[in-house]
């Protein structure tokens, strides 16, 4: 079956030869590899500037996606002309802003977008941070109120954004914490981010990347601070209280008399003044902390509400009736052009006057005593005491120092504002 | 899975495939692929593409081995009885599924380059599903030896044609950094040397083998020996840049007419080789990306429709011109359609050669890939027992396979 074979030998070896010859010189004529040279090894300057175009490259991205969310939330931010401060649409009718400067009574336009309305401006109280303007029509430039957003995770990002005039502004920040803290009378939630606040970012927000309202800058004290959302509510409600609305008109803060301070003015049925704020149309009366009003041009008065007449903003010439320590008093109370107004908490007012009166300054106070309970602090410079100058520093200390006392008043002089302490009796110091 | 695992896995589910699809009338390799599909990334994922990777080299082995079983049908004798008839019928099949698909391609608004590589890789047919219907078969006669003739001579051809069509696009579009005389050399270089070069190597370890085999007497050193030569001869033509494709074939050719016990070897080879073939099936099995076929597009169905119906054609009009036996002519068509390694691979030198064309290349090929190398083994055993061929060549187990006294 198999003698098909073909090939001798001969021609096996011969092929054999030939085969060989085929590789050896098909192995030695193989065309050449094209030359591939590998990419050229990075210097270290090249590798440095490939780094720096990385992190600029996300910077950019970044700063990119931080101006998608300012952009986005700005449609709920309104300037306010001329405080040339921001403001937050609060609801429907309301805008948040920081207190305003001006008088009280005074026009205001708000623009959010091309739309301009015309606000009359509300005094705020300038023991509240913030005022509400009350916005005739709702505005139908931008949009709707920002949700308030919970806190934050520490560490994430949020976005400062305001309005300043027409320069449009925003700052990334990350979240730290919150702490607790007390602004003018009120005490709030304060963020705090590793942004440094500034006055120019005055009533703008704190927002969260997705858009929602975490905190609201606004000036704490003599300084900014970026105040939780939550707490705008009860300082809105705060700043509409009559007490509030007549200390902003008139810089007097009338208070019903407490049950510490009745052992002090035994016989008299009033208002007491409690504070007194220099400068104002009320240091211009005459008033001094620690009177008691007890009529409103002829009318009884006996508890706030019936102080509410003072509110009213033309120039009418009010009559007071009360008592200065034993003696009967009369005030006429009006306004006086070029006095400040109250509408700045004078610590906002940059510089804080000292009043005239001798340095009778406190420089500690002790805890538990009741000057601490009566709400004397350090730093509190004492004017009267029970209605007189001291002459002399034995003098002051002499009536501090009574180890069996009567109720005293003292007047002190803090920031700006002269304010009635009463120290109740008592053994102990 | 380790590779051990999927080895053993591959063949225990290759087995049980393989009796299910007998009971469904389809060959068993159609059953291996299967498994291979559902195995593989594209269905269950059991078998990574790093499995895959790994058990590549068995596959490779396999393809050696199956190509060496094909080259016995280059016997002096028998070649010369049936030479002339295959070539002329492979180059009909040939060339009318390449100018079908070709055409259909330009028709579509291709460019020419595109068009002519889908031509030439539309050309292949596969060896080892092929061979593999025709020995579960056991199948012989005139329809097999011409099968058998035409997949040897079609991988030649299909590889000569690639390298044309390969140098006529080298020289058209340019090579950067490279004249033109060293472009030509290039080109004409790689072309011959996969061919004579695969067949000088494939000759010379055909040789050894030959001149081994007559002093080995057991049937175990036998295999030792057939191993040994394969996987060095596989290895090597990997090492040389050379087709191990070709140089299998041409070891199959040296071996079969230099040796008096060539029979006994293939047959002992016959007996041995199963689990590697199964193995090899599974394997492309998984390869196939079954997720492309709703992808091929029109294209694609040019490309798949031209190629069977090229084949088809071309088979049958070139058998009756040369007055074959009926049963070649009504069915020799229909036993060439399985396409498979070869194509993905020549798509494969596509990709690196050529990306420009690869994605429409790649797309096209590897659907219909997964379509042909389905249909295609299946379509081969309905051929070869409608043509009462089947079952003509079950022998005593000691006998050879291929029986060249007919």
């Amino acid at each position: 079956v198999n003698s098909a074979h073909s090939g001798s030998p001969r021609y096996v070896a011969i092929l054999a030869v030939i085969a060989s010859g085929i590789l050896a010189v098909g192995w030695f004529a193989r065309p050449r590899e094209i030359p591939q040279s590998p990419p050229p090894v990075p210097s270290q300057t090249e590798l440095q500037e490939l780094a720096r175009r990385t992190q600029r490259r996300s910077l950019e991205t970044m700063t990119a996606y931080f101006a998608d969310v300012a952009s986005e939330v700005r449609r709920s931010l309104v300037s306010v002309q001329p405080a040339g401060v921001s403001g937050i649409l609060w609801n429907e009718t309301q805008v948040v802003t920081a207190p305003f400067l001006g008088e009280p009574g005074a026009t205001m336009t708000i623009r959010a977008g091309d739309t301009v309305s015309s606000v009359v401006a509300v005094p705020a109280s300038p023991r509240v941070p913030v005022s509400a303007l009350n916005v005739p029509a709702p505005l139908t430039g931008p949009g709707a109120a920002p949700r308030a957003a919970s806190l934050p995770q520490s560490g994430d990002w949020v976005v400062a954004v305001w309005l300043t005039g027409e320069t449009k502004a925003f700052a990334p920040a990350n979240f730290r914490h919150s702490v607790t803290t007390t602004c003018g009378v009120v005490t709030v939630g304060e963020v705090m981010t590793s942004l440094s606040l500034n006055r120019a970012m005055l009533g703008g927000g704190l927002f969260t990347m997705d858009g929602n309202l975490v905190a609201l800058i606004l000036p704490c004290g003599d300084r900014l601070a970026a105040i939780q959302t939550s707490a705008v509510a009860e300082m809105l409600k705060r700043a509409g209280m009559i007490e509030d609305r007549v200390l902003a008109r008139w810089g007097i803060l009338f208070s019903p008399l407490s049950d510490l301070d009745r052992p002090y003015f035994r016989d008299v049925d009033g208002l007491l003044v409690r504070e007194v704020w220099l400068g104002t149309a009320g240091d211009a009366a005459g008033f001094r902390p620690g009177d008691v009003v007890t009529a409103l041009n002829g009318a009884p008065v006996a508890t706030l509400d019936d102080v509410r007449g003072l509110e009213v903003r033309t120039d009418v010439v009010f009559e007071l009736d009360g008592r200065r320590g034993r003696s009967a008093h009369t005030w006429s109370l009006t306004s006086v052009p070029g006095l400040a107004s109250t509408g700045v908490a004078p610590a906002m007012a940059g510089v804080v006057l000292e009043g005239p009166a001798g340095p009778y300054r406190i420089g500690s106070v002790v805890p538990g005593s009741r000057a601490e309970r009566a709400g004397v602090r350090p730093g509190d410079r004492i004017v009267r005491i029970d209605g007189a100058e001291p002459r002399s520093r034995q003098t002051v200390e002499r009536s501090l120092a009574q180890t069996a006392p009567a109720a005293m008043l003292l007047e002190i002089e803090r920031d700006g504002r002269r304010i009635a302490v009463v120290i109740p009796a008592g053994g102990s110091r | 899975m380790n590779e051990l695992t999927s080895i053993g896995l591959i063949l225990l589910l290759a087995l049980v495939a393989g009796h299910l699809v007998k009971v469904l009338r389809i060959p068993e390799v159609t059953g291996y692929i299967l498994v291979g599909v559902a195995l593989g990334p594209s269905v269950l994922g059991w078998l990574t593409e790093d499995n895959l990777l790994t058990l590549g080299i068995l596959s490779e082995v396999a393809l050696g081995l199956i190509l060496f079983s094909v080259g016995a049908v280059f016997e002096f004798s028998l070649f010369k009885r049936i030479g002339r008839p295959v070539l002329v019928v492979t180059l009909a099949e040939s060339a009318l599924a390449a100018v079908l698909v070709t055409g259909g391609t330009l028709a579509l608004g291709q460019s020419w380059p595109i068009a002519l590589l889908l031509g030439t890789i539309a050309t292949a047919t596969a060896p080892a599903s092929t061979l593999m219907v025709i020995r579960e078969c056991d199948s012989a006669g005139p329809l097999t030896d011409s099968l058998l003739g035409i997949i040897a001579v079609n991988n030649l051809l299909c590889m000569s044609l690639f390298g044309l069509v390969a140098a006529t696009i080298d020289l058209t579009t340019g090579i950067a950094g490279l004249a033109m005389s060293e472009m030509l050399y290039r080109s004409a270089f790689w072309f011959l040397w996969q061919l004579v070069g695969s067949a000088a190597l494939g000759y010379l370890v055909g040789l050894l083998l030959a001149g081994w085999s007559s002093h080995v007497t057991e049937r175990g050193e036998m295999l030792i020996l057939l191993a040994g030569s394969l996987l060095f001869c596989v290895g090597v033509s990997r090492t040389l840049n050379l087709s191990a494709l070709v140089t299998s074939l041409a070891v199959g050719a040296t071996m079969v007419n230099l040796s008096e016990r060539s029979r006994q070897l293939f047959a002992a080879l016959s007996q041995t080789d199963p689990p590697f073939y199964a193995i090899f099936f599974v394997i492309a099995g998984a390869e196939l990306d079954v997720s492309r076929i709703p992808a091929m597009g029109i294209l694609g169905l040019v490309y798949v429709v031209g190629r069977a119906a090229g084949k088809l054609a071309g088979a049958t009009v070139a058998a009756r011109h040369l007055a074959l036996p009926l049963s070649v002519r009504r069915f020799l068509g229909l036993g060439l359609q399985a396409q498979a390694g070869l194509a993905v691979g020549l798509t494969l030198a596509v990709n690196t050669r050529y990306p420009q064309f690869a994605p429409i290349v790649s797309t096209v090929v590897l659907s219909s890939v997964a379509v042909f190398e389905m249909i295609g083994p299946a379509s081969t055993r309905f051929a070869l027992i409608r043509s009462g061929e089947a079952g003509l060549a079950r022998v005593p187990p000691n006998e050879p396979l291929l029986t060249t006294d007919l």
